[in-house]
């Protein structure tokens, strides 16, 4: 029958079409994950001693590394993708867009210690769009997965900072989490991937607290953590001590939690 | 939650459950439903202790507004391509009761009737939650739908015309013309307290928008049965700003979903030839055949290349017992057809053969009972 066959014809040439731009993706995206391997090991250093040392230049060698390698090769793979067919071909790189929003966010945390909005990580440091009038854009849930990945690396970083001497920063990172955990208590996840990933978060949020638990018993922190989220406005709330450098206003005594 | 041929409003056949077609096809503000209503859009109550003037916590109400949409978006979508798979279903049925050429006229009426309605009730809902919305995003969402509508709609088609249908004609049909103030929803059910208010707050915010998504394409395609009322209808209560030229909304049917639905009706034509022999009609089965072994050497050259879902290597497998079954029924008339005492003696031992792995729904008489072989991974 004729046209039966100028049906499939037709479809083989649409999956050859198909078939060509997911090489030419696969192509770019190769380059990228070789570049965010090189960066995770790059940030690997600072749990050692040698590199905890220098965090600093760590640091900034990563974000040099991610300007001048990561994000032109960034640039490539978003051309690859055909305008307004971002859906089609997502599911091939939005875990490497999840590496490199966690790339990001962990650079940032360690230089700033704060927390690196979705809006900075898409526009300042990737480059690409933040919705889909941008083309090629960060994903809510591709921003997200990378603050989770970050949160695991930070709660191995913790215990590495206590071995290697630095008792302040778990606090930091302790509240860092903490924020982070208030934050995702907010989402209404569905029972996918970022759900999974969220209960990982708990376990981190955990593991953090032991370690500053272990130095605060020991007097070896010199301000124990705050509830970094209070209302501190406000009256009565289970706060653990006095505030550190945040300042807020008026002191906020101790309550018995 | 039939769609009745007689009743004509969205809001009788939706009565018994939850009503959730959909009135608006933006995520934004109050336009996304009744559905929507549940979530409430003001800001969450948080929990104690949490500084809702913090930054952080702000921004992720703001990421829980952004995926409580897309969540939502994506619930009414499965749920109306649920709607789909059951009507589309209920079409096929009605097709294999064709027992002889008397009977096309009232069965194609009919069913041309219902596929109509399947297009106007269900997609157009459809196809308005996909403005302004990648449409590739939400696929997995309807590809159960979309795929059973095309095993419906090639079916008909090919029992209308003798041919196989194409792409092109299957888009066309999930086509819209959406008038600015929307007549096809106020004329629907005007007593409806829910739709006065989707007549307020949708219209402004849609129609003021000019800009085109960039996937939908400007094919006009008329309603069969409902042609857009010009603009009596109800101008009056609705706010509008823009203009009150057309706009075009479509659902893009992708074309290995078009093919896998493609797939399915091969599963259909066998069960007709069949059937048809179990009617007398030995030709029928011959031809239907021929049309088998197309379908089959066209599944062969695509079916097996790379980036090819798992999905469509299970089909193909199933058209290969298809093919085969009628295969060995044609066999079956040349050789054996004189020895039996009737011709649905025939039938039954056709259908009754188990060369085929997976489990054939169809009973002795050809009766459909829903099988497995229908039941969709997405769903």
């Amino acid at each position: 029958m004729a046209n039966v066959s100028e049906v499939f014809r037709d479809y083989a040439e649409s999956i050859e079409a198909e078939h060509e731009v997911r090489e030419k993706v696969r192509d770019k995206l190769r380059v990228i994950e070789t570049l965010a391997r090189e960066s995770s090991a790059m940030l690997q250093h600072v749990h050692q001693p040698s590199g905890f040392a220098k965090i600093a230049d760590i640091t900034a060698q990563a974000e040099r590394h991610l300007v001048d390698q990561i994000r032109p090769a960034l640039a490539e793979l978003s051309s690859s993708v055909p305008a307004s067919q971002f859906y089609r071909y997502y599911a091939m790189f939005n875990y490497t867009l999840m590496r490199l929003c966690h790339l990001c966010s962990l650079i940032h945390f360690l230089k700033e210690g704060q927390l690196l909005t979705r809006a900075a990580t898409a526009q300042d440091w990737l480059q690409i769009g933040q919705s889909r009038a941008d083309g090629f854009y960060l994903e809510v849930d591709d921003y997200l997965g990378g603050l989770i990945q970050t949160s695991n690396e930070l709660a191995r970083f913790a215990v590495n900072c206590v071995t290697n001497q630095d008792f302040e920063r778990p606090v930091q990172i302790c509240e860092f989490l903490s924020t982070l955990l208030a934050g995702f208590r907010l989402l209404n996840l569905k029972n996918d991937n970022l759900r999974k990933k969220f209960d990982s978060l708990k376990y981190d949020m955990k593991k953090v607290e032991e370690v500053v638990y272990d130095l605060s018993i020991r007097g070896l922190t010199k301000s124990p953590p705050t509830g970094a989220l209070e209302d501190k406005g406000t009256s009565p709330n289970p706060s653990q001590g006095t505030p550190n450098a945040e300042g807020d206003d008026g002191p906020v005594k101790p309550q018995d939690g | 939650m039939a769609l009745n041929g007689n009743s004509s409003h969205v809001k009788s056949h939706r009565g018994g459950r939850n009503n959730r077609g959909s009135r608006g096809g933006r995520g934004g503000g109050g336009g996304g439903g009744h559905y929507s209503k549940f979530h409430s859009r003001e800001p969450k109550t948080l929990p104690k202790g949490v500084d809702p003037n913090n930054p952080i916590i702000q921004q992720f109400q703001e990421h829980a507004r952004i995926l409580d949409e897309k969540n939502d978006k994506y619930e009414r979508i499965v749920k109306l391509s649920r709607d789909i798979t059951v009507e589309s279903k209920r079409v096929i049925f009605l097709l294999h009761r064709i027992t002889c050429e008397d009977d096309k006229p009232a069965v194609l009426g009919e069913a041309e009737i219902k596929l109509g309605d399947i297009r106007k009730r269900l997609w157009y809902y459809v196809a308005s939650e996909l403005v302004n919305e990648d449409p590739y995003k939400f696929l997995r969402a309807y590809t159960g739908g979309l795929q059973e509508y095309v095993e419906a709609l090639s079916f008909y088609h090919y029992i209308c015309y003798d041919e196989l249908i194409s792409w092109e004609k299957v888009q066309e049909e999930l086509h819209f013309q959406r008038n600015a103030h929307r007549p096809k929803d106020e004329v629907k059910d005007p007593l409806d307290p829910k739709a006065a208010q989707a007549r307020e707050t949708i219209p402004t915010k849609e129609q003021t928008e000019d800009e085109d998504a960039g996937d939908s394409v400007s094919v006009a395609i008329q309603e069969e049965a409902h042609p857009e009322p010009k603009s009596d209808s109800s101008g009056g209560n609705t706010n509008l700003k823009g203009s009150t030229a057309k706009k075009s909304l479509q659902v893009l049917v992708p074309k290995t979903d078009f093919v896998l639905g493609l797939a399915d009706l091969t599963g259909e034509v066998m069960r007709q030839a069949i059937n048809f022999i179990g009617l007398g009609n030995t030709q029928a089965c011959f031809d239907l055949m021929e049309f088998l072994h197309a379908m089959h050497d066209g599944f062969l050259d695509v079916g097996y290349r790379h980036d090819m879902r798992r999905e469509m290597s299970r089909k193909i497998n199933v058209l290969n017992h298809s093919l085969q079954k009628v295969e060995n029924a044609c066999y079956s008339i040349n050789v054996r057809g004189s020895e039996f005492p009737s011709k649905t003696h025939l039938a039954d031992l056709l259908l009754n053969s188990r060369e085929s792995h997976v489990a054939d729904p169809t009973g002795p008489m050809g009766d459909e009972t829903d099988g497995p072989t229908d039941c969709d991974p997405y769903l």
